[in-house]
């Protein structure tokens, strides 16, 4: 007689791997041109919201700090705040995404800033 | 580039960011961060298609997207995209443009617009800046003038889209003056020249008779402050470049160096020599009055300005060798900000107040650098053989200087004007007629 094994647990809910974040990472940088002045903005730092459909296409990418784009003096801030969303929607569809983690990688928040 | 190397961070957050997912059990809806620390430092790709009008017009229209087209390639951070490259035509954006259509070439930016003649005979230019990827404008303008200003108009929408796109002030709506030199060495005849930001319009202000030195322009309007030699004697003069109105500030029978505005106009700031000592004076344009700022056996020379007035670099041999002193025009304390190795001279403020652009002279070499005005964050932008009289673009973004190649035997090399960005990275020749030297950059033309 043999003994069924237990069923494997299922990788949905082991972690990304490192491996994938990098590729995600690494896509939107690929695709971020740099403002100009980027490397004298210290201390900048934009959020971008984005949601991702099953097969990697970028369905909403929102700048999360909106109250700050139409503020004078704020010119430098929006101009970042929109390449970011342009590095975003130029890496859509997103790669290499495993597909059992989808509820993982659906939702992602990334926090944009200049080289120092 | 090591600045585009520290990504050790987004690991970490990202690391750190599905732990608390982890611990907050599996059901919970994914918030997964990701750093980005780096980007690429390539130039925006960019479609500025030709302005739509009839005849004469659309003929105007394509002449414009040219300069502007030219305007934004020339500043390094934009890449127009070959006009053949275009699947819409220009014709067919009127109500919208069919974004996938400029994707699917790489244009992340897009520009179009019309061009129509008025009943008076000027022309009337509109034009759009459109995000491809976000399917939206960002900005639009209408311009009108004398058709003779179409270099004017395209120079004011490449600031328009510079402006936008970058978060900074423009710079393609100046001008440059500068001195034209030729003849030899011991005969070489200087005359001050004008041009466009991009070398178009270029004239010459002076007949060459009488020697010019350190034009530099007013930040408030379109005047120069500059140096000549009259009957041997130096004459410090303003020109109105819009008028061609020339006024003699004063004759001084000492010597006299590099006379420059301050930051509202109404004063220059220039050294004088007496007794073979040089110091620091104001002289206020209206009363003639002149205030000693300086007074110290050590030679002084080459104020500038901090855009706010409040402060005034310079250079100076008090230490023993010459550095650059910044002091504070109320109460007159100088602290020297210079510290590296060689000598440092004519320091000039950015417009922006944030650097200080320099010569420096360090084993044989020359270079431009720019430095906090602490002294701090000291970068050196190019070098060279002689590389000298750095001037700041109206933005604080971009340099201009001229650069002398080696000679060859008794052959003086030949001497151009360069641009420079603070990045270091984009130098450009400036095209000039002749050997050029001492440039000076305008404000926008309001």
């Amino acid at each position: 007689m043999t003994t069924p094994l237990a069923p494997v647990a299922s990788t949905r809910d082991a972690p990304l791997s490192l491996s994938v974040l990098d590729a995600i990472r690494r896509q939107v940088e690929e695709n971020w041109s740099l403002p100009a002045g980027a490397r004298e903005a210290h201390d900048l730092l934009v959020e971008i919201h984005i949601l991702l459909l099953s097969d990697g296409t970028v369905r909403v990418a929102e700048i999360v700090d909106t109250a700050r784009l139409d503020q004078p003096g704020e010119e430098f801030f929006r101009s970042m705040a929109e390449s970011a969303v342009r590095a975003v929607r130029r890496s859509s569809p997103f790669r290499d995404l495993p597909p059992e983690k989808y509820e993982q990688w659906r939702e992602i928040t990334f926090r944009f800033r200049p080289p120092v | 580039m090591s600045a585009y190397r520290r990504h050790t961070g987004s690991f970490r957050s990202a690391i750190l960011a599905l732990a608390l997912l982890a611990a907050s059990g599996s059901s919970a809806r994914a918030e997964l961060t990701i750093d980005i620390t780096r980007g690429n430092i390539e130039p925006m790709p960019i479609a500025i298609t030709r302005l739509v009008g009839e005849g004469d017009e659309g003929r105007l229209g394509q002449e414009i997207a040219r300069v502007v087209s030219a305007d934004l390639q020339r500043s390094g951070l934009f890449r127009p995209i070959d006009q053949r490259a275009f699947i819409q035509k220009p014709e067919a954006m009127k109500v919208r443009p069919r974004f996938g259509d400029w994707r699917q070439i790489n244009a992340q930016a897009l520009v179009n617009g019309l061009i129509e003649r008025e009943a008076d005979g000027r022309v009337k230019v509109t034009f759009r800046l459109w995000d491809v990827f976000a399917e939206r404008q960002l900005t639009g303008f209408i311009y009108r003038s004398v058709r003779t200003s179409w270099r004017r108009i395209a120079h004011k929408i490449a600031d328009d889209i510079y402006k936008r796109i970058t978060g900074e002030l423009g710079y393609f709506d100046t001008r440059i003056v500068y001195i034209a030199e030729s003849g030899p060495a011991d005969r070489r005849v200087k005359r001050l020249a004008i041009m466009d930001q991009d070398g178009a319009n270029h004239a010459f202000l002076t007949n060459g008779r009488d020697l010019v030195l350190t034009p530099r322009f007013s930040p408030t309007a379109q005047e120069i402050t500059y140096l000549s030699y009259f009957h041997d004697q130096p004459r410090v003069y303003i020109l109105n470049i819009d008028t061609g109105q020339q006024e003699v500030v004063g004759d001084f029978p000492n010597m006299t160096f590099a006379p420059r505005f301050s930051p509202d106009g109404n004063r220059v700031i220039m050294s004088l020599a007496t007794d073979g000592n040089s110091d620091l004076y104001t002289m206020d344009l209206r009363t003639r009055e002149f205030r000693r700022l300086t007074e110290n056996p050590a030679i002084d020379t080459s104020p500038s300005y901090s855009p706010d007035g409040g402060q005034i670099a310079f250079n100076s041999d008090r230490g023993g060798s010459q550095q650059i002193y910044v002091m504070d025009a109320d109460s007159k304390k100088v602290r020297r900000i210079s510290f590296g190795a060689g000598r440092y001279a004519t320091p000039v403020w950015s417009p922006r107040g944030d650097l200080i652009a320099f010569t420096k002279m360090h084993k044989g070499q020359f270079y431009i650098g720019v430095m906090d005005p602490d002294g701090k964050r000291e970068r050196l932008l190019t070098s060279g053989f002689l590389v000298e009289g750095p001037t700041w673009a109206p933005n604080g973004r971009v340099l201009l200087f001229f650069r002398q190649s080696p000679g060859v035997g008794s052959e003086e090399g030949e001497t151009r004007l360069y641009s420079i960005d603070l990045t270091g990275y984009n130098e450009r020749l400036m095209v000039t007629p002749i050997d050029a030297s001492d440039p000076a950059w305008s404000p926008l033309i309001p």
